[in-house]
């Protein structure tokens, strides 16, 4: 099955916007509240909206965060007493009504039925029962009592001690596929702690066969807040897989939705995406790859916004253009290189990727370049695809 | 350990020159090395750095190579007592000519690599270190 690329959307989601446009890297996007505030998302053109999924955010419902109060369906806004289980429970009506109004008139691709972010791993039918409770039942009844035919996605929030139990996920597939009238999942996974590349073969190998199960169940399915590790799980049939600039909408963590007493703001280093390694670099790498044996562009990809950073000149800084859309640029060539293909096809060509990028790092290693442990996940992202692939039959 | 390094001959001898410039912790480059010595060579500036770990080889070696991005020479310099796993690793040393030294009790530096003068492999953190750090000797 081919899949669709979402730009996942967040701070300076123009860029993002402009990519499409420009240079067609994506399919559609995930529209982020937390980044754009309601008369903006109101604001974008029918044809961006038509393609768009909305995600509602309301995974913390004692928070509303700045552009957020924008909206008049987060439960913060709707209690003002503030957050309590019991009232909010009541009011779940009103949110489910207007977070469904606001989603109909915006006519985006698809009605998104937010669920709540659990910490850890609570017992599974609490699990649900809450999530029934507050949301799905809600806006089910709401969806029924306006007769709206949208296609329904129910969004989910796994944490990594989820995902990794097989028992818990087969109760959570039970429960999705007998949710009526849901065509699909946009989920979203929270590994922690993680690097900025998961180097987790158990985690990675338990959400290929998350995913795959959903393919199974004739589900669609939206994995949110991806990271270079998109390629990899091209492999379990997905629907949909999403790019994103900054690290907070490459990897999903549910702080970003918490109001923090100190705002540090940390300036990110200046980095390049380096398509031959499937990982971001420091620029000063780059800069001495450029000096040795790396002299051939497709190394680091080929755009006009990479040979404006390769320039001595250049100047630019993770806050700049070029980065981002390099990145959108060269990941999206990649994930639109293994969707032409399918199964068995598609996992070897994701295997020659890695293999290919573990080959990168051994160049690097040999020309004396110290990259750390940069390279690590990609043993871990091997064993997880040739492990998904022995159950799938694939020969390894 | 790095307060030894600050006083060693040996170390100062490494810029022999005059005026001469002995910074510790210098941030906002590409990482933090833990001192860098900086002197005036025939008008030009001249910057070595230092990574000083204790043992962890690998991880000095690491910080050690990043900042070559804006100095001349940088060095990895242990525990004397601990630095045999690097000896063993001297080769990715030279790969990267990144220069390796130990320091006994008494205070003795011991050389097992001196790398060679290289330009900054980032000629705009170079530049960076070079405007900042040498006009301030």
């Amino acid at each position: 099955m081919t899949f669709e690329i979402y730009h996942q959307l967040g701070h300076r989601d123009v860029w993002s916007l402009q990519s499409i446009d420009e240079d067609q890297t994506g399919d559609g996007v995930i529209i982020s509240p937390r980044s754009r505030s309601m008369p903006r998302v109101e604001k974008l053109g029918d044809s961006i909206k038509r393609k768009a999924i909305f995600d509602p955010q309301i995974l913390n419902p004692k928070v509303v965060l700045k552009n957020m109060e924008s909206y008049d369906f987060y439960p913060g806004c709707i209690l003002p007493a503030g957050f309590d289980t019991d009232e909010y429970i009541v009011d779940s009506t009103l949110i489910a009504e207007r977070c469904i109004d606001f989603q109909v008139r915006n006519n985006f691709r698809f009605l998104v039925i937010p669920t709540r972010f659990y910490q850890g791993m609570p017992p599974v039918d609490e699990f649900i029962e809450n999530q029934n409770q507050q949301s799905i039942t809600p806006f089910l009844s709401t969806v029924k009592k306006l007769g709206l035919k949208k296609e329904m996605i129910l969004q989910l929030f796994l944490t990594g001690h989820m995902i990794k139990n097989k028992e818990y996920t087969d109760n959570l597939l039970n429960w999705i596929t007998g949710i009526e009238g849901i065509s699909g999942i946009y989920l979203v996974t929270e590994l922690h702690p993680r690097q900025k590349q998961i180097r987790d073969a158990e985690f990675l190998l338990s959400l290929l066969n998350f995913t795959n199960s959903l393919y199974k169940n004739k589900m669609k399915t939206i994995l949110g807040y991806l990271n270079s590790e998109s390629l990899l799980l091209s492999i379990a049939n997905p629907s949909i897989l999403t790019i994103g600039s900054y690290g907070n909408v490459r990897i999903f963590h549910h702080s970003m939705f918490e109001i923090s007493e100190k705002d540090l703001i940390q300036i990110p280093n200046l980095q390049i995406y380096v398509p031959t390694l499937i990982d971001w670099l420091d620029y000063p790498y780059i800069e001495i790859m450029k000096r040795k044996t790396f002299k051939s562009p497709i190394f680091f990809g080929d755009n006009k916004y990479l040979t404006k950073m390769l320039n001595p000149g250049y100047r630019g800084t993770a806050h700049n253009i070029e980065p981002h859309k390099h990145y959108y640029i060269e990941m999206s060539k990649q994930l639109r290189q293994i969707r032409t293909v399918e199964n068995q096809n598609r996992y070897q060509e994701v295997c020659k990727i890695i293999e290919s990028a573990k080959q990168g790092f051994s160049q690097l290693d040999e020309a004396g370049i110290d990259v750390g442990d940069k390279g690590a996940f990609l043993p871990h992202w091997l064993t997880a695809a040739k492990q998904f692939a022995e159950v799938q039959g694939w020969g390894v | 350990m790095v307060e030894t390094i600050k006083t060693s001959t040996y170390i100062q001898d490494l810029v022999n020159t005059e005026p001469q410039l002995i910074r510790d912790e210098v941030k906002g480059y590409f990482g933090v090395p833990d001192l860098v010595v900086v002197g005036i060579e025939n008008g030009k500036p001249i910057a070595i750095a230092f990574e000083a770990k204790l043992s962890n080889w690998r991880r000095a070696h690491f910080q050690a190579f990043r900042y070559k991005a804006f100095v001349n020479k940088s060095y990895v310099i242990m525990d004397d007592d601990f630095v045999n796993p690097a000896l063993l690793q001297k080769d990715r040393f030279e790969k990267s000519n990144v220069g390796l030294l130990s320091i006994d009790h008494s205070g003795d530096v011991h050389c097992h690599y001196d790398p060679y003068f290289e330009t900054p492999y980032s000629p705009r953190l170079g530049a960076k270190f070079n405007d900042q750090i040498t006009n301030t000797i």
